[in-house]
C-alpha cells in the first residue's frame, strides 16, 4: 500500500516543450511511467493549448486537473512564468473528477455539475474535494453552494481558483487534456487516506466599520450610503488620483474588506478585482451579500509569514498522528504581492511545518476554498481571499 | 427606573382615591404632605435622568470623535503603507532584473561559443526577465552588411520568422543600427494595416508600427548592440496584453542587458581567435616536437652505432697492441740480441706510446661500455674512509715527490654507501691524480665527505693552478683537454673526467666542478645512499 508523488517544472520559453519537460520531469520524480492523475498548474504565457498537448504527448490519456494562475508554488519555492506539475499514483488514494461548466450563467449549476459527476464514481471513503474555479467569472462561493448541495454541508471543499498573472482578463482551466474557460474543475478525494486543511491570512481589521448600503452578489455599489470607490479614495488621499481606476484596484488588492465572522479568530476576506469607472462599484473576488458590516483590512509581512506557519500547523494537526505524503498550498496572489521578493519565506515556513520531504504544489490564485474553523460552522467550506490553504494529504 | 416612577405614580393615585372616599382630615393632609414628598422626588428623579443622559451623549460624541481619529489615522497608516508598498515593488522590481542579470552574467562566462550566448540570452529574456518574445541579431563579422538572427524566443514555430527577418532588420536597421539608438514602442497594434510600399528611410512614425506587426508584439524595444564601440547588431524584447505594457525602465534593463552581451561577444571573438592562433600553435609545437623525436632517435641510434664502433675498433686494437708491447720488451730485455743506446731509446718511445694507447683504449671502451649499460656493476656497502685511505696509499709515491699534503675530511661514523667499489676508486684515483698533477708542490689536496639524508657529498679541492671558466665548461667534453703548461708537458687522454662523469651518473649520482685561475679546484659530487637499479 503506497503513494508515488513527483513534481516536474519548466521554464522552457516553448510552451509544447515546456509542457512536455514538466510532465517528463513529474514522471521521473514519482518513479513511474503513468499517473493516476496529474495537477497541472501553469502562467498565461505559454499557448494554453501547445502547453496541454505538450503535457498529453508524455501522459496520454492520464487523468489532469489544474488551471492557470498568478505564479506557480514547489517544494523549492514560488516560480512564475512557469508551468508545474505534480503527478500521482497511489494504491490508497482513489479519485474522482467532475467538471462544471458556464459558471457566468448559474455557478451553484455548475458546482452541482460537478459534484453529480464525481458522485456516479461511487467511491466509498471520500474525505475531501479540491475546486479550481475560473477566478473572473461566475460566483465562486456559488459553486461551492453547489457542491455542498450534493455532498452534504460540511463535506471538506479546499482549492484555489484559477489566475492569469495579475491581468484580470481570462483564466483558464484544465480537466483532462482540455481547455477550459468560465468553468470549474474537481477532484474528489478518497480512500483510507486523511485530509487536513489550514487556512490563514494573517490581515488586521484598520479603521471604521462600514456597511454595505447596496450591493449584488459580489459586486459592492454603496458602503454607509457613498459609492463604494470612495472608501479607497478616502483611504488612498492624494495616491488615488495619481492611480488610474485599473491601477486603483490593483493596489487595493493590499487592502481587502473583511467581514466578521462570529467565533472564527479572523475576518473573512474579500479582495477588489476591478473597479467599475462608470457607476463606482467595486466588483469583489467573492461575495459581500449586502447589509454586512466590513471593515478595510491591512496586512504585514510577519503576521502574514505568521499565518502561513499557523496554517500549515492547523493542516498538520488535523492529520495526527499520520504523517503528510504530499501538500497542496493555494495562496491569494495578493500575499504574493504583499511579499514580493520575500514570497519564498512564506513557502519555507510551510515547508518546515510539514517536513522537508513533503513534495509541495499550489498557485497563487484569485480566491481560495476552505472549510471554516469555528465550531458554529460545523466544518463548513467558504469562499476566502487573501487567505492560504495548506491541504496535506496522507495516503501511506 | 421608568417603571418604578409609573408605579408610584400609579399607587399615588389610587391612594388618593381611597382617601378622598373616606373623608378623614388628617388623612387628607397627609394624604397632600405625601403627595408633595412624591412630586419632590419625581422631580429629583427626573434631574439625574436629564444630567445621566447629557453625559452619555458626551461620551458618545467623544467616542465618535475618537473613532473618525482613528480613521483618519487609519488613512496616514493606508497611505504609508501603499506608499512603501509601491516603491517596494518598483524595487523589487529593478532588483529581480539585476539577480536575473547577475545570474545571467554568471552563466555567460561559462559560454564558449557566440551561438551558445545568444541562445542563453533570449531564453533568459523569456523565462526570467518577463518579456514574451526576444530576437537578437548581430552583424555577420564576414559580410559586415548583413545581420543574421543569432537566436529567438518566444516565437511560436508556426511563425515564420526567419522569412520575415531580412525585412525586419531593414526596419530595425535604420533607427537602431544605424543611429546608434534605442527603439521604444509603448503601445502598437500588432495586427493593424502594414503600409506598403514604403522604404525604412522615408518611413517615420509608422516604423514602429510596422516593427510591431513584423514581431507580432504590441510593446516592445529595441537596443543596439554595441561591439567595439559601433553598433553591429540589436537585441528586441517586448510583451503582449495581458502583460504589462514596457516603459522606460525596460529600456533601461535591456540597454544594460545589450552592454553585458556586446562585451561577453567582443571576449568570445577574442577568446575564439586566441583559440584558433593556439591551437595553429600547439599543432606546430605538436609537429616540431615529433621531428625532435625523430632526430633524437636518429642520434641515438647513431651514438650506439659509434659507441659499438669504438669498442668495436678498440678490441680489434687492443690485441695488435699488446703483441707490440710484448716483442718490444723481449726487444729491450735484449732476448733478440743486443740493442744499441739508440735503438733503446726509439724501444723505450714506443713501449711508452703504446702503454698511452692501452690506456685510452682501455678507457674508451670503458666509457662505450657504461654509455651502453653493458657495464656490470657490482654493487656492495662500502665504507669510504677505507676506500679513501687505499687510493692515497696508492698514489703515495706521486704524492710524495712533490711534497703534497693530503687532507682527509670525514665524519667519525660515516655509513657505508651502497656502489661499486673498484669503480668509486677510479672515480677518486682519477681525481686525485689530476689534482696532483695540477698543484704545485708543498702544495694541499682535501677530501670532504659531508653526508646528507638522501646523498653523500663529496668535494675533491686543490690548491692548484685552476682555470678559466671557458674551461670548466667544457671539461667533461670527450678528448678535451686545457691547453695550460702542465698539460703541454705531459699527455692525457682527455677521457678520465669523462669515464668519473659517467660513473658518478651510472650511480645516480651528479658532478660539477668550480674552479677559478690561480685559485685552484674543487670537484663536487654526490651519491645516493641507496643504489637503483
Amino acid at each position: 500500500m503506497a503513494t508515488w508523488v513527483g513534481v516536474g517544472h519548466s521554464r522552457q520559453p516553448d510552451s509544447y516543450r515546456a509542457g512536455q519537460e514538466a510532465a517528463r520531469k513529474a514522471l521521473e520524480k514519482m518513479g513511474h511511467s503513468r499517473a493516476d492523475l496529474m495537477l497541472v498548474f501553469a502562467s498565461i504565457r505559454f499557448d494554453q493549448e501547445s502547453l496541454l498537448r505538450g503535457i498529453a504527448s508524455v501522459a496520454p490519456s492520464t487523468w489532469m486537473c489544474g488551471c492557470s494562475t498568478a505564479g506557480e508554488i514547489l517544494s523549492e519555492g514560488p516560480s512564475r512564468r512557469s508551468v508545474a506539475i505534480m503527478a500521482i499514483r497511489s494504491d490508497t488514494l482513489q479519485l474522482a473528477t467532475g467538471v462544471g461548466m458556464r459558471m457566468s450563467l448559474n455557478s451553484r449549476l455548475a458546482g452541482q455539475e460537478l459534484a453529480s459527476q464525481v458522485l456516479q464514481a461511487k467511491i466509498p471513503n471520500p474525505h475531501g474535494m479540491i475546486l479550481f474555479p475560473d477566478g473572473l467569472t461566475g460566483n465562486a462561493a456559488e459553486v461551492i453552494r453547489g457542491v455542498q448541495d450534493r455532498l452534504g454541508l460540511s463535506f471538506p471543499i479546499v482549492g484555489g481558483s484559477a489566475a492569469d498573472d495579475f491581468s484580470f482578463t481570462r483564466t483558464y482551466q484544465y480537466f483532462q487534456g482540455t481547455l477550459y474557460s468560465d468553468a470549474v474543475g474537481g477532484v474528489l478525494l478518497a480512500g483510507p487516506i486523511a485530509v487536513g486543511i489550514g487556512a490563514r491570512h494573517g490581515w488586521r481589521p484598520l479603521g471604521k466599520p462600514r456597511r454595505v448600503t447596496r450591493g449584488l452578489a459580489n459586486i459592492v455599489q454603496e458602503l454607509d450610503g457613498h459609492t463604494a470607490v470612495n472608501l479607497y479614495e478616502t483611504y488612498f488621499g492624494r495616491a488615488a488620483e495619481s492611480l488610474k481606476a485599473g491601477a486603483l484596484a490593483d493596489m487595493s488588492i493590499l487592502y481587502p474588506l473583511g467581514m466578521p465572522i462570529p467565533g472564527e479568530e479572523e475576518y473573512l476576506l474579500r479582495n477588489v478585482l476591478r473597479v467599475d469607472p462608470t457607476t463606482g462599484s467595486l466588483v469583489y473576488a467573492g461575495e459581500i451579500p449586502e447589509g454586512s458590516e466590513v471593515r478595510l483590512m491591512m496586512g504585514s509581512k510577519e503576521r502574514a509569514l505568521e499565518a502561513a506557519r499557523k496554517a500549515a500547523e492547523q493542516a498538520v494537526l488535523s492529520i495526527a498522528p499520520r504523517t503528510p505524503t504530499f501538500a497542496l498550498v493555494f495562496s491569494s496572489c495578493s500575499r504574493a504581492r504583499l511579499f514580493g521578493q520575500r514570497a519564498g519565506e512564506e513557502i519555507a515556513a510551510i515547508r518546515q511545518v510539514l517536513g522537508r520531504s513533503v513534495p509541495i504544489i499550489g498557485f497563487y490564485d484569485y480566491g481560495e476554498q476552505a472549510p471554516l474553523s469555528a465550531a458554529g460552522f460545523r466544518g463548513l467550506s467558504y469562499l476566502h481571499n487573501e487567505t492560504l490553504v495548506v491541504c496535506a494529504v496522507s495516503a501511506n | 427606573m421608568a417603571l418604578t416612577m409609573k408605579l408610584t405614580v400609579i399607587a399615588s393615585f389610587l391612594l388618593g382615591l381611597v382617601i378622598a372616599f373616606s373623608g378623614s382630615e388628617i388623612l387628607r393632609l397627609a394624604y397632600g404632605l405625601f403627595m408633595l414628598l412624591v412630586g419632590s422626588f419625581l422631580i429629583s428623579t427626573h434631574e439625574i435622568l436629564r444630567r445621566q443622559m447629557v453625559n452619555y451623549q458626551k461620551d458618545l460624541d467623544r467616542i465618535n470623535r475618537i473613532c473618525d481619529e482613528l480613521d483618519q489615522n487609519t488613512k496616514i497608516i493606508v497611505q504609508t503603507d501603499l506608499e512603501l508598498t509601491r516603491t517596494q515593488e518598483a524595487l523589487d522590481k529593478k532588483l529581480s532584473g539585476l539577480y536575473v542579470l547577475h545570474e545571467m552574467s554568471k552563466k555567460i562566462l561559462s559560454v564558449r561559443s557566440v551561438a551558445d550566448l545568444s541562445h542563453l540570452v533570449t531564453e533568459t529574456v523569456v523565462t526570467s526577465f518577463g518579456y514574451e518574445r526576444c530576437l537578437l541579431c548581430i552583424l555577420d563579422p564576414d559580410e559586415k552588411s548583413k545581420p543574421r538572427v543569432a537566436a529567438q524566443a518566444g516565437f511560436e514555430p508556426e511563425e515564420d520568422l526567419q522569412a520575415q527577418v531580412p525585412q525586419l532588420i531593414e526596419w530595425v536597421r535604420f533607427p537602431v543600427l544605424a543611429r546608434g539608438e534605442s527603439l521604444f514602442a509603448a503601445d502598437v497594434d500588432p495586427r493593424g494595416p502594414v503600409p506598403q510600399g514604403i522604404s525604412p528611410e522615408q518611413a517615420g512614425s509608422e516604423a514602429p508600427q510596422i516593427i510591431g506587426a513584423m514581431t507580432g508584439l504590441r510593446s516592445y524595444a529595441a537596443v543596439p548592440l554595441l561591439l567595439e564601440g559601433r553598433p553591429q547588431g540589436f537585441l528586441l524584447a517586448g510583451t503582449n496584453p495581458p502583460y504589462p505594457k514596457l516603459d522606460s525602465g525596460d529600456v533601461e534593463l535591456l540597454s544594460i542587458l545589450a552592454s553585458e552581451v556586446g562585451v561577453a561577444i567582443e571576449n568570445l571573438q577574442l577568446y575564439e581567435a586566441l583559440k584558433i592562433s593556439y591551437d595553429e600553435l600547439e599543432e606546430r609545437v605538436k609537429l616540431r616536437t615529433s621531428q625532435l623525436a625523430k632526430a633524437n632517435e636518429e642520434l641515438v641510434r647513431l651514438n650506439r652505432l659509434k659507441s659499438d664502433f669504438v669498442s668495436a675498433v678498440s678490441h680489434e686494437l687492443r690485441t695488435p697492441l699488446t703483441s707490440i708491447k710484448g716483442y718490444t720488451s723481449l726487444m729491450r730485455a735484449g732476448k733478440l740480441g743486443a740493442v744499441n743506446k739508440e735503438q733503446g731509446e726509439r724501444l723505450e718511445k714506443i713501449n711508452r706510446h703504446t702503454d698511452f694507447l692501452t690506456n685510452l683504449i682501455s678507457e674508451l671502451l670503458d666509457i662505450a661500455r657504461i654509455e651502453s649499460g653493458r657495464v656490470n656493476m657490482t654493487i656492495r656497502p662500502v665504507e669510504l674512509p677505507r676506500l679513501l685511505e687505499g687510493v692515497v696509499d696508492l698514489l703515495g709515491p706521486q704524492l710524495k715527490e712533490k711534497n703534497l699534503n693530503v687532507d682527509l675530511k670525514t665524519p667519525a661514523k660515516l655509513p657505508t654507501i651502497e656502489a661499486d667499489e673498484n669503480q668509486i676508486q677510479r672515480v677518486f684515483t682519477n681525481l686525485l691524480s689530476n689534482a696532483i698533477r695540477f698543484t704545485p708542490e708543498k702544495g694541499t689536496i682535501s677530501i670532504r665527505a659531508v653526508p646528507t639524508d638522501a646523498t653523500l657529498n663529496v668535494e675533491v679541492s686543490d690548491t692548484g693552478i685552476g682555470m678559466p671558466p671557458e674551461d670548466v665548461s667544457m671539461l667533461f667534453t670527450e678528448f678535451f683537454r686545457a691547453d695550460n703548461p702542465v698539460n703541454r708537458e705531459r699527455k692525457g687522454t682527455g677521457l678520465g673526467l669523462v669515464l668519473v662523469k659517467r660513473i658518478i651518473e651510472a650511480h645516480g649520482g651528479r658532478i660539477g666542478v668550480r674552479s677559478e685561475v690561480g685559485q685552484g679546484t674543487t670537484f663536487f659530487f654526490n651519491l645516493p645512499w641507496k643504489h637503483n637499479a
